[in-house]
């Protein structure tokens, strides 16, 4: 079994085998550790739960280098204006949103498309840790050790077509649920999107849960993205569907200012934004500020998808 | 202010009041400063303090602002006792917030606030607001409005309109989705500036 593809592979680059080594290490890992090993059980349908805890994973291939930011800062300073603008708002509001049952629609260019309830969909993985800097738009910037699974597994085994170019991914759209989408802050449901080979990519991934735990909703529970490289707007939450299409699908904040949000959104501290200085970071939890780091740090592993294209222009 | 005559009582009740307003201003920064120190602003303290300082700031501003103009509008001069204490709490206030961004937000290096300075826009009008505002605490005694002679004084003290209006700007630039508080505010100042605009008009056509 390939654990995942490049699209372009060049044979001067070393990174994608020796991920490739890795990630049967990952597996390995996820098949002997104890923790783990019961974890893939609690997702069952029979064992339903999302006060489970999912149990810590070994460190892996993706694992950063620093120390993580506190759970309670990952809790409590979030952006999911579905729950209000303000910084504590989501962790004030998310308890209104129902994680289960819930259902996760993949469709457009897949052989085998259709709704599933996410039991049905998580049962086809195994867990990973990885621990991932998270670059927000806004200058500030986390340590976030997430428990999750490649995005290329699940997309692989719903069989792209061949004129998948591109990935859309959609929130809840439900006011009930998210009273934050009674008012038009923005135009709702939020969406996102990345290029296939993005989409692809190892270090693409779903989360369901963070420290080892399911997902808090405020972080986009039951299931969220997780792209390491670009803004954190990109790392859509709460998805409820995935939809493959040819045509580059425009993204939410992309929508209301495309001056300011691109749709690639690479974290890049030589591209400005008229809003905020992409040079330095807070990371969230230190009194300091720190420089930003191309690719947020992951140019190992992605620049090469970018070779060509003027990051300043395709922003 | 220079037209402020106190009836016999006035002087105790303008005393009372110039107090409670300024236990008003000041409360909101105590209450910033011991929520702070406490850890109640969350994991990012330096943005919740320079954000609250600013829009506190701003709207004590606008409230100064709005204090004149219905003390000229109503023709009720007593009103302006207390308009230099709101003045200069929102000059400390803005200050307040211009320093905490340097200090706390870009912790007092100044290649990030150069750096800053240079690429931002809203933070080149922001401290334009706030320079504009220089002037006005200074001038604020009553003694150097009597002897500027009143019409240099008012014109002086018309950059406060200025200043808000570049502060709103600011505000308007570095707002991205939920503008309900630079709308509340600008409908303020929109209602400032007409009230301003209308009186002289109406003073005339009714003393014809």
């Amino acid at each position: 079994m390939r654990a995942f593809c490049y699209p372009k592979p060049r044979s001067s680059e070393i990174t994608p085998r020796h991920l490739f080594e890795r990630r049967r290490e990952f597996l390995r890992q996820s098949a002997s550790g104890l923790a783990l090993a019961a974890a893939p059980a609690l997702w069952s349908a029979s064992a339903w739960s999302w006060t489970g805890r999912l149990g810590d994973a070994d460190p892996t291939e993706f694992t950063t280098e620093g120390d993580k930011t506190p759970k309670e800062a990952i809790k409590t300073y979030n952006n999911f204006f579905e729950f209000g603008t303000g910084k504590d708002d989501p962790h004030k509001n998310a308890h209104k949103l129902q994680t289960d049952p819930w259902s996760l629609e993949i469709s457009g260019e897949v052989e085998k498309s259709g709704t599933f309830g996410l039991e049905d969909v998580l049962k086809h993985h195994s867990f990973e840790e990885r621990i991932y800097r998270l670059r927000c738009v806004e200058a500030w910037s986390m340590v976030i050790p997430w428990v999750g699974f490649p995005l290329a597994d699940l997309l692989k085994r719903h069989e792209p077509t061949s004129r998948a170019k591109y990935a859309m991914f959609e929130t809840l759209h439900d006011p009930e649920q998210m009273p934050a989408q009674r008012r038009d802050i923005l135009d709702w449901p939020y969406r996102e999107g990345l290029r296939m080979d993005e989409a692809m990519h190892p270090l693409t991934i779903l989360a369901v849960g963070l420290y080892g735990d399911v997902l808090p909703n405020q972080n986009g529970a039951p299931i969220r993205l997780v792209v390491p490289w670009k803004y954190g707007y990109k790392s859509i939450k709460s998805i409820v569907r995935i939809h493959l299409q040819e045509k580059r699908p425009v993204s939410t904040w992309e929508a209301e200012r495309p001056n300011e949000y691109g749709f690639y959104a690479i974290v890049d501290p030589e591209v400005r934004h008229p809003r905020w200085h992409q040079a330095t970071e807070r990371r969230i939890g230190e009194d300091g500020r720190r420089r930003t780091e191309k690719f947020n740090g992951y140019g190992e592993h992605v620049a090469h998808l970018y070779e060509g294209m003027d990051l300043s222009e395709y922003r | 202010m220079a037209d402020s005559e106190m009836p016999a009582r006035g002087p105790r009740i303008a005393l009372l009041l110039k107090l409670l307003t300024g236990i008003a201003c000041a409360a909101p920064l105590a209450w910033l400063y011991w929520a702070w120190q406490a850890g109640e602003l969350g994991f990012h303290p330096a943005e919740a303090i320079v954000h609250f300082l600013g829009r506190f700031g701003l709207g004590l501003l606008l409230l100064t602002l709005i204090l004149g103009t219905l003390a000229h509008v109503l023709r009720a001069p007593k009103l302006l006792i207390l308009h230099p204490l709101l003045g200069i709490a929102a000059f400390v206030y803005l200050t307040l917030h211009a320093l905490s961004w340097a200090g706390l937000d870009m912790v007092w290096e100044w290649e990030f606030i150069a750096m800053e300075m240079v690429d931002l826009r809203y933070l080149q009008v922001g401290l334009v607001s706030l320079v504009l505002l220089i002037p006005l605490p200074l001038t604020s005694g009553r003694g150097l409005s009597h002897h500027w002679g009143s019409t240099l004084w008012h014109w002086l003290h018309r950059l406060g309109y200025v200043a808000v209006a570049a502060g709103l700007l600011h505000l308007w630039i570095i707002t991205r989705a939920d503008y309900a508080l630079p709308v509340i505010y600008m409908v303020g100042f929109a209602a400032v500036i007409a009230l301003r605009l209308l009186t002289p008009l109406w003073h005339t056509v009714r003393a014809r």
